[in-house]
């Protein structure tokens, strides 16, 4: 068995512990590297790193003095170096075996929600990179999710600017396969690969709450 | 020929063999470095290469792509702001004879004896004579500090450079990269010139020496450089040795002292070592700088939490750190006085007034306290400095070290 991180050996001594366990293709050194946190302050909603001097989170300031407040927002991991690495050999060498690596970090109760809705990438994009970094580890993660959301988005969110960010339209569509789902009270987890502003997914979680769902909670790979 | 997505040569319909398990670029054909998933895009199983991921994806879906080889004779002049002493002048010499009639070289030179300097003369040489010349290291440290210099001499030449995810591409005539780059060639360079060849992960590594055979041309020439040559390398470069046991400063190699001294029991006890201690006050009392080399990444830190309490300026690094580049640059600037690492700073690293302490030496084979000891005294102001080995009992490989270092100040070079 190979780490799929480090390529090295990720061979588990057999004992009666380790004996029924699945095996994985992380080896114990990476996994610690990358469930590393970096200390400080953070916010206690979506766990940025702040300022000593800062009382409030800015973002989540400006986020909700814009959009419909989601749920909860858990990450599953710190945007240490390590995570760096991995995202950007994931989405832009086109490591898809990374997926693997991340979906071992998926934890969150699959009972709550009615329907795990990932943040989908535009047409042209797909055709480029190859596959949708978001369902690829829901898929190998064994979380059944719907497509609800369609996007002619373009531009990379790294590409823009914060300002531009903040000013851009909602890219987000509702996908009409998915028209005749009753939505109303329903529990929505809405996934996507990094938390940065925060702007992605509430635009996102806005087309669902259009929906008046009951609660969209947000599940991220990595908080920026 | 050289791989390249925008090439026009069709080299073979997909870049990984799925059924054989074999990928054309790198000839990984070991199977559990490849990883099959279910694309979406293409409707089908693509299989691609770990191996080489760093290079970009080479998959079953992706035709391989190359370019075919171009050769220009340049006009290429360098300038060198100091002369090159007899030793090196002659060294010198022996490289443009060995690139003129074709023979592989292996230039065995004690560290700091001015290796860089001695491949202008034969670089130049083969540049103007149309020959594609590639300078590789396995080290991106060292690749960047060799085309820092290269650079800085060759001026007006284009030099292409490759690294992990930088690249600044020419036309592959004079390159400067990363073993793993050689992936990317065939038959296209005539001379090959390999810095630190015994370094990690080169030296352990088949498929990559073999990478560095298969990016050469038919007539094409090795020139290894290295201070610790394995009988291995005598027999790629069929024997053909130019020593150099002097550095170009022309001071001997300082021997380094041996301590016997247990840093771990004081770890236990969640002190610091009294010797190691005493040492580094020395050092410090004498406004000098000091690098301080641990065997594994642990005991490093658990040291620095323990120095800290009675030193300033105190720092580590080790390969998985980011900062790195700018920790060793603060250290020179002498913003760091104290410098706690692996063997990641073990070559291609020169600091002025520099002491070095290697704990529990006995975990470290003799070629790299050969280099270890070779950071010390590289700059003509300060030709010595002192190195202390701890360790806990005496070892064959600190043997082999001490005694491949006085050979060197007796003129000899030993294997």
């Amino acid at each position: 068995m190979r780490c799929l991180y480090c390529h090295g050996r990720a061979d588990v001594e057999m004992n009666l512990l380790t004996l029924f366990a699945v095996p994985r293709s992380l080896c114990g050194e990476c996994e610690i590297k990358i469930r590393e946190w970096r200390r400080g302050k953070r916010c206690g909603r979506c766990h940025r790193l702040m300022d000593d001097r800062e009382a409030e989170c800015r973002d989540c300031l400006f986020i909700s003095s814009r959009f419909r407040p989601v749920g909860k927002i858990m990450c599953m991991l710190d945007y240490n170096e390590e995570v760096k690495m991995l995202m950007h050999r994931y989405k832009f060498v086109r490591d898809v075996a990374l997926a693997e690596v991340l979906s071992y970090f998926i934890t969150f109760r699959q009972t709550e929600y009615d329907h795990v809705v990932p943040i989908p990438v535009s047409e042209q994009r797909f055709q480029r990179r190859g596959f949708n970094q978001v369902t690829e580890v829901l898929d190998r993660a064994g979380v059944v999710h719907s497509d609800m959301l369609e996007t002619e988005k373009i531009k990379h969110q790294s590409e823009l600017s914060k300002l531009e960010r903040m000013n851009s339209s909602n890219p987000f569509t509702f996908n009409r396969a998915y028209e005749d789902v009753r939505l109303q009270g329903t529990r929505i987890l809405v996934v996507d690969d990094i938390y940065t502003t925060g702007i992605t997914v509430h635009h996102a979680a806005e087309v669902l709450l259009h929906h008046e769902t009951e609660v969209v909670d947000v599940l991220t790979f990595s908080k920026a | 020929m050289y791989f390249d997505s925008t090439g026009d040569i069709f080299y073979k319909a997909s870049g990984v063999d799925s059924v054989r398990n074999c990928c054309h670029r790198c000839l990984n054909k070991d199977k559990t470095l490849f990883y099959e998933f279910y694309s979406r895009l293409h409707q089908k199983k693509v299989k691609y290469c770990l191996n080489c991921i760093g290079l970009g994806r080479s998959d079953s879906a992706t035709p391989l792509m190359a370019l075919e080889s171009t050769a220009r004779k340049e006009k290429c002049g360098y300038s060198l702001h100091f002369e090159l002493t007899e030793i090196q002048k002659e060294a010198s010499g022996r490289v443009v004879k060995a690139i003129r009639e074709g023979e592989n070289l292996l230039l065995h030179a004690v560290t700091g004896a001015g290796k860089t300097e001695i491949i202008f003369e034969g670089i130049r040489y083969a540049r103007e004579n149309g020959l594609n010349v590639a300078v590789v290291s396995p080290r991106i440290d060292v690749v960047k500090e060799l085309h820092l210099r290269l650079g800085g001499a060759f001026k007006k030449s284009r030099i292409d450079l490759m690294f992990a995810g930088v690249k600044v591409k020419f036309d592959h005539h004079f390159t400067v990269c990363t073993v793993h780059q050689l992936y990317n060639f065939i038959g296209h360079f005539d001379c090959i010139i390999v810095d630190e060849f015994d370094a990690f992960p080169l030296a352990g590594d088949w498929n990559l020496q073999g990478a560095i055979a298969k990016a050469m041309t038919e007539a094409g020439i090795l020139i290894i450089m290295t201070a610790t040559p394995t009988r291995r390398m005598l027999k790629m470069t069929d024997g053909n040795v130019f020593r150099i046991a002097r550095r170009y400063h022309g001071h001997d190699l300082t021997i380094p002292a041996v301590h016997y001294a247990d840093i771990r029991k004081g770890i236990k006890k969640g002190r610091l070592d009294a010797k190691l201690k005493r040492l580094l006050e020395a050092i410090i009392m004498n406004d000098r700088k000091v690098l301080v080399f641990f065997p594994d990444i642990k005991m490093m830190h658990q040291v620095h939490g323990l120095m800290t309490e009675s030193f300033d300026g105190v720092e580590t690094v080790h390969s998985g750190d980011a900062g790195r580049y700018g920790k060793v640059e603060r250290m020179r600037e002498g913003g760091i006085r104290i410098l706690l690492t692996t063997t990641i700073l073990e070559r291609g690293v020169t600091f002025k007034d520099l002491d070095v302490i290697v704990v529990h030496t006995e975990y470290f084979p003799s070629d790299t306290l050969i280099q270890i000891c070779g950071r010390v005294g590289r700059k003509p102001q300060d030709p010595s400095g002192s190195i202390h080995l701890l360790t806990l009992y005496n070892t064959r490989h600190i043997q082999a070290a001490i005694r491949k270092i006085k050979a060197f100040n007796k003129g000899r070079a030993v294997l």
